[in-house]
């Protein structure tokens, strides 16, 4: 004890250097624990912001020019102009199966798939649909139906609702010289009402006219995406003459009107969409769509193809479905065009003439119920779910389409997209990888709803952070080893001195070690407190600073559903609230024990190596070289 | 008389990395308590050698060295140094962070002797070294040499051991203080029984001592008995 004491007596008596030991030590050790907090802190944010993240990539074929095309106007006896995007060649999404790619799911050319109605509820007359009917008549006097025409109905094949009316006006609006129709002869067409053809001083609708739309047609392709070769005309208008219905074209009539019927004016039946990930939906990624009740799709569902779905919340409220429920499918062709909310385009028959049989029927479980707030849309329609729009996983479908697909068409942001891992760097890899295809005309758009930037915030964060880390080590070092010589290694006289007065080799360490260790003590353990107590007021300072793009919360919504569920429910999702919760704000205290401790112990261990290099001399080498 | 060291065919080589350098060669002789030794010769000779050889702080390369008849190698060289040998260095050798007391009560701290009785004594040896009170509480560096020889001298009679070692210990002295050394020394060896070993260059030291010794290029010869 009485070594002890002489030991810290020496200290006592050379208060400068103590002090400044001290000092210094506080400053580096608090260096040392402040890059190691934020170090660690930067390093946990980025493994979270990876696991909230996502990225992926719209594919959009380009067009090869655009061309415009002219539509007669009855109204204005004039064409209107429009640009119309001429694709080449399909580009088949084979392309970006590439070595190297690194995807995480995809990529895929999404097909949405008719579905057809069972006993399920839809969108009723009283939600605005336009009247849509296929019906024979006649005009009540020759004319040509360049304006409206008055047609007296003879007989109605198909309608949306009942039309109640006995004549009504027709005018082939889009035809610049349409055909003659003569009172004697009957014709078959399929109409949509509800436009106006001209108005009247006020500017109000003088008269509404029926316009016909294209007859049977079909856009039937291969897988290859080859559009089928067919006989179907499409005419507008057709005459009925005698044995009009037992002909091919009267046939192909009749089968439009088949078809008519099972899903109605697309009111009847319902979009389903087959994918291999929901995030790769642009919708589902920008957290547009999102979940009321139930949960996602599972990795095991995606692999093992699992008869699960996803249904809008105004279609489950409708027929009464909760998550658990079953939902019955029966598929019956695929549209890899187009997404359902720019549906419709395609061919209502097979290329022969027929109608799409379901190729894929069976039960579904309802996994997950969704709602959409619509928000900001961006990208288009093309990007948002359909009012009745199901998700179902890819691999669920276990039936081939290669006989039903209705349309093809070129790869389009809305259709196909992957996800590839979060990071600058892997964009930058894979954007490439990509170039060195060399293929022109397909544009890939990536989303990492942030990341990047925030990516390169905290690894700017992260190198500051290790640059504080590495120079409080070095600092550290430096007085720690200048300090322990002072204390130690040039306190060879007194070392020696004690030696012949014969003080032995571990009363001799104590002495010394002592002061060395009080000190190193003190300067970690408030070097330590400094170090964190600064490192949180950075962190603090760090977050505040950063700023996200909230889409990237699509992830947040998963970790934290339910309080993000009621959030948006209530329409006042607090974007900051929501970056706030991924963000890490409290740095691990631990760092800073272990850092502090690792200065202490480095020091003790230079100090010991000091005592040792003294003490393994004997008395008289000692003597002799504090005398040199 | 009683042995209480005896050295046989002595040697002792210096040795460094990069060379060895013999020092002493030889040396054969003993010490009784009750006498005083002068061991002189010119700088360079090997008698500080021999002294810290004596002194326990190494053990002699060659030959034997028996302290009251054991060898030194066997022996407890750091218990015989705090408890039987007390050395005056001719650099003082004082810690400059303690005072002038502490200094001479860090030997007797060494040995657990009580603080109070051990400060008493310390006054007690640093009054018959003849060092003003008024010098007790400052630290080495703001005291004369002589002073700091004085203390050195009270700090080794505090470490209490019946063999004296000194080197030059009346070299940093005035001819007043220097006689004051002598005699306390002789008194030491006559009247206490110590067995008290000087290296000197002084002559009045040399004619104090009851045996002389010449040491000559690491040999030592025996000139006055």
């Amino acid at each position: 004890m009485r070594m002890i004491r002489n030991g810290l007596l020496r200290l006592l008596r050379t208060p400068v250097k103590t002090v400044l030991f001290f000092l210094l030590l506080t400053v580096t050790v608090a260096l040392v624990c402040a890059g190691g907090s934020l170090w660690k802190l930067c390093g946990d944010n980025l493994k979270r912001f990876e696991e909230i993240f996502m990225t992926i990539a719209t594919v959009e074929q380009m067009p090869e020019r655009t061309e415009q095309e002219a539509v007669w106007s009855a109204d204005r006896e004039d064409y209107r102009y429009y640009n119309r995007a001429v694709y080449g060649e399909t580009v088949s999404p084979a392309v970006l199966d590439f070595e190297g790619a690194g995807y995480l799911s995809g990529p895929e050319q999404r097909a949405y798939y008719e579905a057809l109605p069972q006993d399920y509820a839809f969108q009723g007359v009283e939600e605005g649909l336009w009247q849509f009917m296929v019906v024979e008549a006649s005009p009540v006097e020759d004319c040509v139906p360049a304006d409206p025409v008055k047609m007296e109905l003879r007989r109605v094949l198909y309608s949306t609702y009942p039309p109640n009316v006995t004549h009504f006006y027709l005018c082939d609006h889009y035809t610049e010289k349409p055909q003659t129709l003569y009172a004697e002869k009957t014709y078959v067409m399929a109409l949509q009402s509800g436009f106006a053809h001209d108005y009247d001083e006020n500017g109000s609708a003088a008269r509404y006219e029926y316009v016909p739309l294209e007859g049977p047609y079909s856009t039937q392709a291969d897988p290859e995406g080859r559009r089928l070769a067919t006989d179907l005309t499409g005419n507008w208008i057709m005459e009925v003459t005698p044995g009009f219905y037992d002909s091919k074209e009267g046939q192909s009539w009749m089968k439009f009107c088949e078809d008519c019927m099972l899903r109605g004016s697309r009111h009847l039946s319902f979009p389903v969409t087959a994918t291999e990930d929901l995030h790769l939906i642009m919708a589902f990624y920008n957290r547009q769509a999102y979940l009321t009740e139930g949960e996602l799709f599972s990795e095991e569902d995606y692999r093992q193809g699992n008869k699960v779905c996803l249904v809008p919340s105004a279609f489950a409220g409708r027929n009464g479905l909760k998550a658990g429920d079953s939902l019955h499918l029966a598929l019956r062709y695929a549209n890899y065009a187009v997404t359902p909310n720019l549906g419709g385009s395609e061919g209502r028959l097979t290329a022969d003439g027929g109608v799409y049989e379901p190729f894929e029927e069976s039960d579904y479980t309802i996994k997950g119920i969704y709602e959409v707030n619509i928000g900001t849309i961006e990208g288009g329609w093309g990007y948002l779910p359909e009012r009745n729009e199901v998700f179902i996983p890819t691999a669920s479908i276990k039936n081939s389409n290669e006989n039903s697909i209705a349309r093809y068409g070129p790869m389009k942001g809305y259709t196909t997209s992957f996800r590839i891992p979060n990071g600058s760097e892997s964009m930058e890899n894979y954007k490439k990888l990509w170039e060195a295809q060399g293929i022109d005309n397909v544009e890939i758009t990536f989303y990492d709803g942030g990341y990047s930037k925030l990516e390169g915030g905290l690894e700017n964060m992260k190198t500051m952070s290790l640059i504080l880390l590495l120079t409080g080590i070095v600092s550290a070092a430096c007085i720690v080893i200048f300090f322990c010589h002072l204390f130690i290694t040039k306190q060879q006289k007194q070392t020696a001195i004690e030696r012949c007065l014969g003080m032995t080799k571990g009363q001799c360490a104590r002495s010394l070690l002592t002061g060395v260790a009080l000190i190193s003590l003190m300067g970690s353990v408030s070097g330590g407190c400094a170090g964190q107590l600064f490192a949180n007021t950075a962190a603090a300072q760090m977050s505040a600073a950063e700023t996200f793009d909230t889409r990237f919360s699509n992830g947040e919504v998963q970790l934290n559903a339910e309080k993000n569920a009621e959030e948006i429910t209530e329409g006042n999702a607090d974007e900051s609230t929501m970056a706030g919760s991924a963000y890490l704000r409290e740095t691990d205290w631990r760092i800073s024990v272990l850092c502090s401790g690792l200065v202490f112990l480095f020091t003790m261990g230079m100090a010991f190596g000091g005592i040792y290099g003294n003490l393994r001399k004997e008395p008289l080498a000692l003597l002799a070289e504090t005398g040199k | 008389m009683e042995k209480v060291i005896e050295a046989v065919n002595v040697g002792y080589v210096y040795q460094t990395k990069y060379q060895k350098t013999k020092a002493l060669s030889g040396v054969s002789c003993s010490f009784e308590r009750g006498k005083i030794y002068a061991v002189t010769g010119k700088s360079g000779s090997g008698k500080s050698t021999f002294l810290s050889l004596l002194a326990g702080l190494d053990v002699p390369t060659e030959g034997t060295l028996t302290i009251e008849g054991k060898d030194i190698r066997k022996m407890n060289r750091d218990a015989y140094r705090r408890n039987r040998a007390s050395v005056i260095y001719q650099a003082f050798h004082l810690f400059p962070l303690l005072t002038v007391t502490e200094n001479v009560m860090f030997p007797m701290e060494l040995r657990h002797v009580p603080v109070k009785e051990a400060r008493a004594k310390a006054y007690e040896y640093l009054k018959k070294v003849g060092l003003p009170e008024t010098l007790y509480g400052k630290m080495p560096g703001m005291i004369s040499g002589g002073e700091q020889q004085r203390t050195a001298i009270a700090r080794a009679m505090a470490a209490g051991g019946e063999i004296l070692l000194a080197d030059e210990p009346t070299g940093n002295l005035d001819s007043q203080n220097e006689k004051v050394i002598v005699q306390l020394l002789c008194g030491l060896a006559h009247k206490n029984n110590y067995a008290v070993i000087v290296v000197t260059h002084n002559e009045a030291v040399a004619a104090a001592a009851d045996v002389v010794y010449a040491m000559t290029d690491g040999m030592l010869s025996l000139v006055k008995r």
